[in-house]
């Protein structure tokens, strides 16, 4: 019997009220960081010209101390991943990015033949270093 | 994209499609490949080796499921064969002490018969006490024991009116026959 994730799968994770919240508030404090990290000085300018109107949340989400325009700022598809690497170490690993328990389960601290060669070939050692 | 559009997509993300019958659905795909005409394919014969093994497995299977029916229907023939020598010993044990029995009843009836007190009568055999041996005599030959008037009154009668019951059918049988010959002589000259 292996090692096995204490861990729930996405869809279970995000079937829980509180954890959607969470989820979506940790998320919209990051990108309001990371508006303001792209932008800088300049990121009031744009909200002043930006419009909510057009914002489609998902219904009943409520957010707390974030500017919803910053929402409706660009968001580069290249942040995507990173930012949900976040999101994710924000949920202080209670949930991974696996879909199901399969994948879950079948996901594997490194491979041990070559953690092996690495550790007892001396050469490999000094090449690495 | 905006971050909007980012927080419902990790809210609601793509559910993975589940197929029904994913093995059907793979061969389907694999057999709409064509190959292209120079292409051979060469037969599989590891395959060929595993089929050929497990038809060699299921044919010693049968086989062995034939020898073994066999053998089973083998040994009921023997145990049937040995009931019936048993069976036919104690058949024969039987008619010996049936045999030995009747000998001794009527070595006693002779022995009434010779002492001249007795005529070799029905009456005679069931003061004898064979009563019962007198029965089954008569069942086996179908036959009747001669009655006398004087010592079965009764069944002298029943004896008597039988006979000509018998008699009286015999003779009625024979007037129909008698009649039927006639007619159908004389149908077919009209």
């Amino acid at each position: 019997m292996g090692y096995r994730w204490q861990t729930r799968n996405y869809f279970g994770f995000l079937n829980v009220e509180e954890n959607r919240k969470r989820i979506a508030q940790v998320a919209a404090e990051l990108i309001q960081e990371f508006q303001q990290m792209m932008n800088g000085d300049n990121l009031t300018l744009k909200l002043i010209e930006t419009d909510t109107s057009e914002l489609k949340l998902p219904k009943g989400l409520a957010l707390e101390n974030v500017d919803l325009r910053t929402l409706a700022l660009p968001f580069s598809p290249e942040a995507v991943l990173p930012a949900m690497r976040l999101v994710f170490v924000e949920m202080k690993n209670q949930v991974r990015f696996a879909l199901t328990d399969r994948q879950i389960n079948s996901i594997s601290t490194g491979t041990p033949a070559i953690s092996t060669s690495i550790l007892t070939n001396p050469f490999e050692r000094c090449r690495l270093h | 994209m905006k971050g909007a559009d980012f927080i419902r997509q990790i809210l609601n993300p793509p559910r993975p499609v589940l197929l029904k019958s994913p093995s059907n659905y793979l061969y389907t795909k694999l057999s709409q490949i064509t190959f292209p005409p120079n292409v051979s394919i060469s037969p599989d014969k590891q395959l060929l080796r595993t089929q050929r093994a497990a038809e060699n497995a299921a044919r010693s299977a049968r086989a062995k499921v034939i020898r073994a029916k066999a053998l089973a229907d083998h040994e009921a023939h023997v145990r049937g064969k040995q009931w019936q020598l048993q069976e036919l010993d104690r058949r024969r044990a039987e008619e010996e002490k049936r045999r030995e029995e009747e000998d001794e009843q009527i070595r006693r009836v002779n022995e009434l018969y010779e002492s001249r007190k007795f005529s070799n009568t029905r009456a005679t055999w069931e003061f004898a006490g064979l009563k019962e041996s007198v029965r089954k005599y008569e069942r086996e030959t179908k036959t009747q024991w001669r009655h006398s008037p004087d010592t079965f009154p009764e069944e002298f009668e029943e004896a008597t009116r039988k006979a000509e019951e018998k008699e009286a059918e015999r003779k009625r049988e024979e007037e129909e026959k008698i009649k039927f010959v006639t007619i159908k002589t004389r149908n077919p000259r009209r």
